[in-house]
């Protein structure tokens, strides 16, 4: 498991892009979705999952719409035409996170730069 | 497995109950714990036993904090609001606080603490604490309550600022804000009732609250039965609502620290209405009025053998009368009463303004040296206080016409 310390500031990029490659999503379905992916190392717990998802409904990001399944509201989340820009800067704004980190991380750091 | 109507309907209540109503977030969390709980069950959970897993994870009150996070997220008007009530809430208790203490120990600033204090917790504490709250409620028919419980309190506070500086009015504004806060006190109950859990532990704290707060407030406004009132809730609350609540299964090792440390802390300021400042006063100004009394008749006795044959008879008998009445009228109030001046107490003021002038003449001749204490109309004064302080001005007086006879007569005292 990946603590949530680490996982806070990603999730919103992990998020868009779950949402991207599959379209359509529920909120269990994205959680699971994540799961699934990442083996059981990242979980997205319910408080982690639905303030982003209404931030990014309120930012024009995402848009939602509601269907009845077995007796009880379905909500959907969907990008908006908007959003798929957001997605982009947001996957490429971790990507540098990441190979910055990564860079931070080699060992003998010290060495490669003398 | 898919779940019925009735386990649906239980799970809408559950979530109805901690209070989420904040767009379709509702939905969003009774169809992510119905998904959650029937894939527990594929795995051959009972539906109760899923239940009680997935409430691990979403407790009521962790539903309820989602709701303010997702609110803290959206909302940037709530997310500001809630940072001054964040910042606020650690400030104004301890400018208030400083204040309290500088006005007992009568260090400067004291009044400038208060009134800023004041000022914080009604112009930006208290409209704040108002807006996250109706945020949170997201329930319209909840504005009228939250306006009006707002007004109360900030002429609640009003009132007890008024109070302790001796202004005017203080006592119109502490009942009117009471009487309103007493008439929104269902609304107060259903706020309380979702925050608060156990649910059996709410109605006898809420009597408990009331019960104290009726009592500080007939203390406030010189009441009978007040001490009889606070002491009993007082009681009630440490003796069996503190202990109930900390027993009761909803309740962690830090909520009963939490519990614990508040109790006290009522407890200990609301016993410190009793042994007032008033009080302490009264008791150490009674023991100089009464060696000031003895020393003065004796002044007086050796000034009526002195003044026999002196040529102002009609003058200094004049002056032992005055003095006489003085002391009547303030023996016999200072022992009635206890409590400061209040501005329509004309007798007593006219008293005051004598005093001052009386104190400024003996300051002149004494060169700023007499052991007069300078009463100041600000501060609480009472008559026990102000009677001490004539005593000795009234010797003062005695001393200079001994004197004064003695050099006419050319001899000594």
């Amino acid at each position: 498991m990946i603590s949530k310390e680490l996982l806070k500031g990603v999730l919103k990029p992990v998020i868009l892009k779950v949402l991207e490659e599959n379209g359509r999503m529920y909120g269990y379905e994205i959680t699971q979705t994540v799961e699934q992916i990442t083996k059981g190392k990242v979980k997205l717990s319910y408080g982690a999952l639905y303030p982003i998802l209404h931030k990014l409904e309120k930012d024009g990001t995402l848009s939602t719409d509601t269907e009845m399944v077995n007796n009880r509201a379905r909500v959907y989340y969907s990008l908006t035409p908007q959003g798929k820009t957001v997605v982009q800067e947001k996957i490429e704004e971790l990507e540098e996170f990441v190979s910055t980190i990564q860079i931070l991380l080699k060992p003998n750091l010290g060495l490669q730069f003398c | 497995m898919d779940l019925t109507k009735d386990q649906i309907q239980y799970l809408e209540n559950f979530i109805d109950k901690s209070g989420i109503n904040y767009s379709h977030l509702r939905d969003d969390l009774l169809d992510h714990m119905c998904c959650d709980i029937e894939y527990r069950m594929e795995s051959g959970e009972s539906f109760k036993d899923a239940f009680d897993n997935v409430l691990l994870d979403c407790s009521m009150s962790h539903l309820a904090h989602l709701q303010k996070q997702t609110l803290l997220l959206t909302n940037k008007f709530y997310s500001a609001m809630k940072k001054i009530v964040q910042i606020f809430g650690v400030l104004v208790p301890l400018i208030i606080t400083a204040g309290a203490m500088a006005k007992v120990y009568h260090w400067p600033g004291a009044a400038a603490l208060l009134v800023l204090g004041f000022l914080f917790l009604n112009f930006l504490l208290i409209p704040a604490l108002s807006v996250v709250s109706y945020t949170e409620f997201n329930d319209k028919k909840y504005l009228t309550p939250h306006i009006t419980v707002g007004i109360s309190a900030f002429i609640l506070s009003f009132g007890l600022l008024f109070k302790i500086m001796h202004w005017p009015g203080a006592n119109i504004l502490l009942l009117a804000g009471g009487v309103l806060l007493l008439l929104n006190i269902p609304f107060l109950l259903i706020s309380v009732k979702r925050k608060l859990q156990p649910e059996s532990i709410i109605i006898p704290a809420i009597i408990g609250i009331i019960a104290l707060l009726t009592g500080l407030q007939c203390k406030m406004m010189h009441w009978p039965g007040a001490s009889w009132i606070i002491v009993g809730s007082l009681v009630y609350i440490n003796v069996f609502l503190v202990p109930k609540y900390i027993l009761s299964k909803s309740c962690t090792p830090a909520r009963s620290l939490f519990v614990i440390v508040v109790s006290i802390w009522i407890t200990i300021g609301s016993m410190m209405s009793f042994y007032n400042t008033n009080k302490n006063c009264d008791s150490y100004y009674t023991a100089q009025a009464e060696k000031l009394n003895a020393d003065n008749e004796k002044y007086s006795a050796l000034l009526t053998k002195s003044y026999s044959d002196s040529t102002n008879a009609e003058a200094i008998e004049s002056f032992i009368s005055s003095y006489n009445n003085v002391d009547y009228y303030l023996s016999k109030n200072s022992r009635e009463r206890g409590h400061a001046i209040v501005p329509n107490d004309l007798e007593l003021l006219e008293l005051y303004n004598n005093y001052i002038s009386e104190y400024e003449k003996v300051q002149e001749v004494t060169g700023g040296k007499s052991n007069l204490y300078k009463l100041d109309k600000g501060v609480p004064m009472n008559y026990i206080h102000l009677y001490s302080n004539v005593l000795l001005l009234h010797q003062n007086e005695i001393i200079k016409l001994i004197n004064q006879l003695s050099t006419q007569k050319g001899e000594l005292k």
